[in-house]
C-alpha cells in the first residue's frame, strides 16, 4: 500500500507539473479605471489584471475610491489568477477581480468563459430593459423604442406612491398602466413590475393580486427584505412571482428567503457579486426550483461577464441589461467594448464566442470617458 | 411509440406554445433538438463517439466490484469516471448503458447542461443507482474537459482552496492496543490524520447495556491506541441512534449516516446529543499535512 501510494503521489505530482508551470499565471499587474457615462453620470470601476505569463483579464465593479483600489491591489498581486473561486481581497472590487481572473483562466484554457464554467447551458441569453420615464405616456413611448431596439421584456415602475395605504385609486392606476402597455405591445412582450422603496406591503399585496391575470414575469422588490412576515403576506395573497435582491449583499439572506419559500426570482447583482458568488447563489436557488435574474447597474464589461454567467447556469432566467436613454451613453458603452454585445435580437443577446470573456476593451475609450479625479 | 419520442413531441408542443422559450436551456427542448443549428456557434467541436463500461472485482467473491466508465471523443481525448455502488454494480452498469444513446454525439464540454438533462429529463429522478451512473458519466465528462482545456479540473473550478492538497480519511484493520499504536506510528509517518471505524457486532432496535458498554470500550481502545492527534470517524449501521448519544465523550468526528436519512427526527436527536463536529477547513489546515495535488 505504501509503495502504491508513493507511486501515485509521484505520478500526480508529474501530471500537475506538466499542466501548470510554476507561477505562470501569477497576477503581476493591477490597474483600475474609473469611467463615467456622459449623460446619466453613472460611474463604475474597470479593472485590468495582467499575469506574469502575459495574459490580460478585464472586470468591472461599482465605483471604488482610491483607498479601496490600493487595498485590492496589495491583496491581489502575486496571487495565482486561476484560483478565481477561492481568492478575495475583502474589498468592493472583488466582483471585478473575479471577472478578470475568470477571463484570464478561460484565455489560458483557450476557451470562452462559459465553457470553462461547464456551459453552455443555452445558446443565447434573454434580456430585460428598464423602461424610461414616470408617466404613462413616457413609458409607452419608451416601450416602442425598446421594442425597436430588440428588447421583448421590460421592467415597468409602479405608479408614484403618494402615501400609506392608498386604496383603490393606486391599484387602478397600476392596472391601467399595465393595461395600456400590454395593449401597445405584441403578444411576445413580457413585463416586470418594479416596486418602490416607499410602497406599503398592504398596497403591494393588493396590486400583486389584482395584476395576476397580466402574468407578470415577476413583481420586483414589492417591499424591503428586512421583514419576512411582510413578504410572506404578499406571497400568500397572490400567484404573482416575487423577485428580491437589490438590497441583498449576503448570500445567507437568499438562503433564508428560499427556506421561507417566499421568493421566486433571485436578483443578485453582477457588478457587486461577480460571477462566482452568483454561481453559488444560483446553486442554492436551484435546489428550491427558483430562478436567477441578475441585476446590472454597471457598464459593458459586466454585461459580457453576465452573458457568460447566464450560459453557465441551468436556472438562469433573464439578464437586466442597462439600456441608456441618451445616445451618448450608448456610444460610450459600444466604444469601450467590441464586438458589440449589448444589442438584443428578438429579445435575446448572443453569446460572445471568443476566448475568455470574448471581448476587446478599448483602453483609449477608458481614458476618454475617465471620471474626473475628485 | 417510444417514451423518448413521446417526450420529444411534448417538447415541441411546449416550444410552440411558449414562443419565447427558445434559448435552448430547457432540457426537454434540448433533447428534442440536439442538432439544432442554433447551438453550432457555441459548440466546442468535440463530440462523444463511444462509451465503455467496466465492472472490476479485486477478488472473485468481492462484494464491491468497481464500476468504471470511459468516454471516447472524436479528438482522441478520453475521459474516465467511476460509479461504484456497493452491492448494485450490475444495476449501475446497466443504468450507464441506458445513457449511451443520450451521450453519443453530444458535446462533452457542456457538462452542466448534460447533468441537468440526465438528472431532470429522465422523469424518474435519481436515487442511488441513477445517481451513481450520472456521477460516473459526469466525472468522465470533467476529465475530458480538463484534458481538452489543458488544466487540472480543480483549476477549471477556480481552485485550489488549499495548495497542499486534500485531507483524507482511511480504513485500517487493528484490533489490539499494540496494533493500534503501530498503526498510529505508520499513519503519522505517512501523513494520515484520520481513520474511519465502525462498531463491533450487530445491533438491535433497543440496545442492551452490555452492547453499549462494548461499543464504548471499543471506541476508548481506538482513542487510546491512536492517541490524541489522530481523528476518528465512525460509520454507524442505520438503526443505532442510542450509540450515537453515547459516543460524544470519545471526541469522535462526525458520525456517518447515524440513522437512516428517512428518519429525520431521530437524526436531529442524535446530532444534538453527539456534539457533531463539522470537518471544517481551518481544523484540517491546522492538523493535517494532506495529500499533494
Amino acid at each position: 500500500m505504501n509503495v502504491r501510494r508513493q507511486k501515485l503521489a509521484g505520478w500526480i505530482a508529474l501530471q500537475t507539473a506538466q499542466a501548470t508551470p510554476a507561477g505562470a499565471h501569477e497576477v503581476a499587474e493591477f490597474r483600475s479605471f474609473n469611467v463615467r457615462e456622459p449623460a446619466s453620470g453613472r460611474s463604475y470601476t474597470v479593472v485590468r489584471l495582467r499575469t506574469r505569463s502575459g495574459l490580460t483579464g478585464w472586470g468591472e465593479s461599482a465605483r471604488a475610491d482610491q483607498a479601496t483600489v490600493a487595498k485590492a491591489r496589495a491583496a491581489i498581486l502575486g496571487k495565482p489568477a486561476t484560483a478565481y473561486a477561492v481568492t478575495n481581497t475583502a474589498t468592493s472590487l472583488d466582483s471585478a477581480i473575479n471577472m478578470a481572473m475568470i477571463d484570464i483562466t478561460a484565455k489560458a484554457a483557450n476557451a470562452p468563459a462559459y465553457r470553462l464554467l461547464g456551459g453552455p447551458t443555452r445558446h443565447k441569453v434573454r434580456a430585460l430593459a428598464v423602461l424610461h420615464g414616470t408617466s404613462d405616456a413616457d413609458l409607452k413611448s419608451s416601450l416602442a423604442k425598446g421594442i425597436e431596439a430588440g428588447y421583448r421584456a421590460f421592467q415597468v415602475p409602479i405608479p408614484a406612491v403618494t402615501g400609506r395605504n392608498q386604496g383603490q385609486a393606486f391599484d387602478l392606476a397600476a392596472r391601467m398602466r399595465l393595461d395600456a402597455l400590454r395593449a401597445a405591445a405584441p403578444a411576445n412582450v413580457d413585463f416586470v413590475l418594479q416596486g418602490a422603496p416607499n410602497l406599503m406591503a398592504s398596497d403591494a399585496a393588493t396590486v400583486a393580486a389584482s395584476l395576476e391575470s397580466h402574468h407578470l414575469l415577476w413583481f420586483d422588490e414589492p417591499c424591503p427584505v428586512t421583514n419576512f412576515r411582510t413578504i410572506r403576506k404578499i406571497s400568500d395573497e397572490s400567484v404573482t412571482p416575487l423577485g428580491f435582491g437589490r438590497e441583498v449583499r449576503e448570500p445567507s439572506i437568499y438562503q433564508d428567503l428560499l427556506r421561507e419559500g417566499i421568493v421566486d426570482i433571485l436578483r443578485p447583482s453582477i457588478v457587486h457579486d461577480g460571477i462566482s458568488r452568483i454561481r453559488q447563489i444560483a446553486t442554492l436557488a436551484e435546489t428550491y426550483y427558483v430562478a436567477v435574474a441578475p441585476n446590472h447597474e454597471g457598464g459593458p464589461i459586466a454585461t459580457a461577464a453576465a452573458l457568460h454567467l447566464a450560459a453557465s447556469l441551468p436556472n438562469f432566467f433573464i439578464q437586466h441589461v442597462p439600456w441608456p436613454e441618451d445616445e451618448r451613453d450608448r456610444r460610450m458603452r459600444s466604444e469601450i467594448v467590441s464586438p458589440s454585445i449589448e444589442t438584443p435580437k428578438d429579445g435575446f443577446l448572443a453569446l460572445p464566442t471568443g476566448n475568455g470573456l470574448g471581448i476587446n476593451v478599448n483602453e483609449a475609450a477608458l481614458t476618454k470617458y475617465a471620471e474626473a479625479q475628485a | 411509440m417510444k417514451r423518448r419520442h413521446f417526450l420529444a413531441g411534448a417538447a415541441l408542443a411546449t416550444k410552440a406554445a411558449r414562443a419565447t422559450d427558445l434559448c435552448g436551456c430547457a432540457p426537454f427542448v434540448q433533447a428534442a433538438a440536439a442538432n439544432d443549428a442554433a447551438w453550432q456557434p457555441v459548440e466546442s467541436g468535440v463530440k462523444v463517439t463511444g462509451m465503455k463500461v467496466y465492472g472490476v472485482s479485486l477478488t472473485p467473491d468481492s462484494d464491491r466490484p468497481y464500476v468504471f466508465v470511459k468516454l471516447e471523443t472524436n479528438k482522441g481525448v478520453v475521459g474516465w469516471g467511476e460509479g461504484t455502488l456497493e452491492g448494485k454494480a450490475a444495476a449501475v452498469m446497466a443504468c450507464i448503458e441506458d445513457f449511451r444513446e443520450f451521450l453519443i454525439g453530444k458535446d462533452p464540454m457542456q457538462v452542466e447542461h448534460h447533468w441537468q438533462s440526465m438528472y431532470v429529463h429522465s422523469f424518474y429522478r435519481a436515487g442511488p443507482v441513477i445517481g451513481s451512473a450520472i456521477s460516473g458519466i459526469d466525472q468522465a465528462l470533467w476529465d475530458i474537459r480538463g484534458k481538452v482545456l489543458g488544466m487540472p479540473v480543480y483549476k477549471l473550478l477556480g481552485g485550489p482552496m488549499d495548495p497542499r492538497g486534500v485531507r483524507g480519511y482511511y480504513h485500517a484493520r487493528a484490533g489490539t492496543k499494540e496494533q493500534l499504536m503501530k498503526l498510529r506510528e505508520t499513519a503519522i509517518e505517512q501523513g494520515v490524520s484520520c481513520f474511519k471505524s465502525g462498531i463491533p457486532g450487530y445491533y438491535e432496535w433497543i440496545e442492551t447495556r452490555q452492547k453499549i458498554d462494548r461499543a464504548v470500550k471499543a471506541m476508548q481502545l481506538l482513542r487510546e491506541g491512536l492517541g490524541p492527534n489522530i481523528d476518528i470517524g465512525v460509520g454507524f449501521p442505520r438503526e443505532d441512534e442510542s450509540e450515537c448519544r453515547v459516543y460524544p465523550r470519545q471526541r469522535s468526528r462526525a458520525p456517518e449516516a447515524p440513522v437512516h436519512r428517512r428518519a429525520v427526527p431521530a437524526r436531529k436527536r442524535s446530532r444534538h446529543g453527539a456534539h457533531r463536529e463539522a470537518l471544517d477547513d481551518s481544523d484540517s489546515n491546522r492538523r493535517a499535512p494532506g495529500r499533494a495535488l
